[in-house]
């Protein structure tokens, strides 16, 4: 019955494969029903800016996060402890009071087959995941996305914001290296500094010991977190989606070439009987460790009251901005205030990284304390110099057009040429990049045989890059008639 | 008007009547004696049940919910009773393993600035793998400094045993020595920021601790038993990182 219909479009000939395009259109039908074909998901023909579209390249971030966060699952053991020094020439038996979490950590890195790819992309991910989302903010922020009823989306997307970073924060913690106690002390510390509900919020969230903490932050990062985050996302989703293939797998494969070449190492096991060693937190974290390096500054309002305004007048933007215009041109104001709010997280992080005197070692005395005139006046002038400018600047630009549209004079803007490849070009690198990725999987295979871990990871990503390369050449080269 | 309105809900509630407009009019028939004999319209009576099925569905969860935190509650773990941490020995010896021992040769050998010659760490009163915040130090404090709180008790005011979390943020302080030699500027020192805690109370006197002005160190209170020589801690006199809360 359907079989005449399909013989019929495909001039009067049955195929081979007939039957399967059959089941495939069946499925496809009844796909309709479901909510996945109500997605309008476009897949662009031609390049477009990858900036339009870095919420998506976040949500791909995210499931390779969740891939490799599910195969980790299998290695790590959530258990926290002091583990007795192991004996040379015996078998060693962990006790019940030992520090697994960590030393699953490093047998993930240094044991397990695939763990030091997986461990790695999922931490170079992360990283990316959280970049990803602070660009994506940004860009829209100037691209003047939140108003014209985008207002939930903008909403949502802030907590989302803050909400990746707080998984990111239980994921760095469970590793339990010196790293991520500090971490764990400056959390909890500031958790039980909050008025009224701090020390009840605080046996909630971290437990009373560390054992209880460990399983804490591993029920957080594992599911609760991940759950809450899908949940949010589902109102940020926005009707129309983008996923640029090429693009995609471009991202994919710098997040293997970086895991490749920096590698992560797992850090220096926490011991509680040693002496407290110091490191720098996590990138996303110097500018909150800056704040509450400041000397005189209490560690509630260091951490939680100035990021929270911060987060807050970010929030509320769209509530504030209520014109109409979108372009950078006609927003001065808020256009200078995202500029110099860049240039504020620059600077904290900067000083988030910088010990008072670099030449000494970190351990010695009062190394991490800030000046806080010191402090606060670069902030300052640093804010206020780029607002200043900024804001001039656009006011000039918006005047200068001005003058020229009350003079009827057309308004210059640079087009930019597309430069096409010739025949040659398209067929020379079409040819290149697939013996590249011949090679390089030759190449991976080589390396995985002589554990050449860091190795094959970067050839991985190469051959995603290239991967995406090939794509890109093709559909260029497919609009050109020649 | 009371009687039109009480059979509207009818026909929606009962899909199964064949003819739509002709089933009104048999009912409000029926209805009006019903209701005048109950004095409760059957509307009132479903959203009453309504009401009445909500509240208690919710509050089948008041008592669970109402013994503190419950689920979300910390595994909390027995403390330790009284334990012996230390020993001391009025007279002290040169081959002697207790804290006045200890003391005496670091004074003789010249050791008096490393304060770890003559202290000791020890957990209480909880375990180390339960928490790392209760690490503890007893230390024989060097001659002129007395502890205030034995000043009577003629072992014990050369003995101090505080808690090791930092009240700022949770770094473990060390027992170290600031400042020039002579001055007797013996402290608990924050590896992290700096922070500096008088050893004989561990009331804060420099760093982030002091210019915030946060709490003392807790204190482990201690008992003698001249016989042994033996220095017990009994109970922890606040909440590690958070300080002395009495």
């Amino acid at each position: 019955m359907g079989k005449p219909e399909l013989a019929g479009q495909t001039s009067g000939k049955k195929g081979v494969l007939d039957p399967i395009i059959a089941l495939l259109r069946w499925t496809w039908d009844r796909l309709e029903r479901t909510l996945l074909l109500a997605l309008k998901i476009v897949f662009p023909s031609r390049f477009i800016s990858p900036l339009g579209f870095l919420g998506m390249l976040t949500v791909i971030v995210f499931l390779i996060l969740g891939i490799t966060g599910a195969l980790l699952l299998f290695h790590f053991q959530p258990i926290f402890g002091d583990c007795p020094p192991p004996t040379p020439g015996t078998t060693y038996v962990p006790s019940s009071t030992c520090n697994s979490a960590f030393n699953s950590v490093a047998s993930i890195n240094n044991q397990v087959n695939w763990g030091f790819l997986v461990r790695n992309i999922h931490y170079q991910a992360s990283n990316a995941m959280v970049l990803l989302a602070v660009m994506h903010m940004f860009y829209q922020y100037f691209a003047g996305r939140y108003k014209l009823r985008y207002e939930i989306l903008w909403v949502t997307g802030i907590i989302l914001g803050v909400v990746t970073i707080i998984e990111a924060y239980t994921g760095y913690d469970l590793i339990f290296n010196i790293r991520g106690q500090l971490a764990i002390n400056i959390g909890q510390t500031l958790t039980y500094y909050t008025p009224v509900l701090g020390a009840n919020l605080a046996q909630i969230i971290f437990g009373f010991s560390f054992n209880d903490l460990t399983i804490r932050f591993y029920a957080f990062h594992v599911f609760i977190i991940p759950i809450i985050m899908l949940a949010i996302m589902s109102v940020h989703l926005p009707k129309n989606l983008v996923l640029d293939i090429p693009v995609a797998s471009a991202i994919t494969g710098i997040i293997l070439i970086l895991g490749g070449l920096f590698p992560v190492e797992v850090g220096v096991r926490y011991d509680p009987n040693q002496l407290t060693q110091i490191t720098f937190p996590e990138w996303y974290f110097t500018s909150l460790y800056a704040f509450i390096r400041v000397q005189r500054l209490a560690p509630f309002i260091a951490g939680a009251i100035i990021p929270g305004i911060f987060v807050l007048i970010f929030t509320l933007v769209p509530f504030f901005d209520r014109g109409r215009k979108i372009a950078m041109i006609d927003r001065p104001f808020w256009v200078a205030l995202g500029v110099a709010s860049l240039g504020q997280i620059a600077i904290v992080t900067v000083w988030g990284f910088r010990a008072s005197n670099p030449f000494q070692p970190l351990l010695s005395e009062e190394q991490l304390l800030i000046d806080p005139a010191l402090f606060a006046g670069s902030l300052l002038i640093a804010t206020a110099l780029a607002y200043g400018f900024v804001y001039a600047f656009v006011r000039w630009r918006r005047a200068k057009l001005d003058a020229l549209r009350a003079a009827k004079k057309p308004i210059p803007y640079r087009k930019v040429q597309p430069y096409f490849l010739s025949k040659g070009e398209v067929y020379s690198l079409l040819g290149g990049l697939v013996l590249l990725q011949a090679f390089l999987d030759l190449a991976i295979f080589r390396a995985f045989l002589d554990t050449l871990n860091n190795f094959a990871l970067l050839e991985i990503g190469m051959v995603f890059v290239a991967f995406a390369a090939t794509v890109h050449i093709y559909r260029v080269s497919v609009q050109v008639k020649y | 008007m009371s009687d039109e309105k009480k059979p509207t809900p009818q026909p929606s509630a009962t899909p199964s009547p064949s003819a739509k407009p002709p089933a009104v009019p048999p009912q409000p028939a029926k209805q009006p004696s019903t209701a005048k004999a109950t004095a409760i319209s059957r509307r009132a009576f479903v959203v009453g049940a309504l009401g009445a099925s909500t509240l208690l569905a919710i509050g089948a969860f008041a008592l669970p919910s109402a013994p503190s935190t419950g689920i979300l509650g910390p595994l909390v773990p027995a403390k330790q009773g009284p334990t012996v941490v230390a020993n001391y020995q009025t007279q002290p010896t040169s081959t002697g393993t207790d804290l006045n021992s200890k003391y005496q040769n670091a004074v003789s050998s010249g050791n008096l600035y490393a304060l770890s010659n003559y202290s000791e760490f020890f957990y209480f009163p909880y375990p180390v793998a339960d928490s790392p915040y209760y690490k503890n130090v007893i230390i024989r404090l060097p001659d002129p400094l007395v502890n205030p709180y034995y000043s009577n008790d003629d072992v014990l005011k050369h003995v101090a045993a505080l808690n090791l979390t930092c009240v700022h943020l949770r770094c473990i302080v060390n027992p170290g020595y600031a400042g020039n030699p002579g001055s007797g500027e013996f402290r608990l020192q924050c590896p992290c920021h700096g922070s500096q805690y008088r050893l004989t109370d561990g009331v804060p006197v420099a760093g982030p601790a002091y210019d915030l002005g946060l709490l003392p160190l807790p204190r482990v209170t201690l008992s003698y038993d001249s016989t042994t020589g033996n220095i017990t801690a009994k109970d922890l006199d606040g909440q590690a990182g958070i300080g002395r809360t009495d």
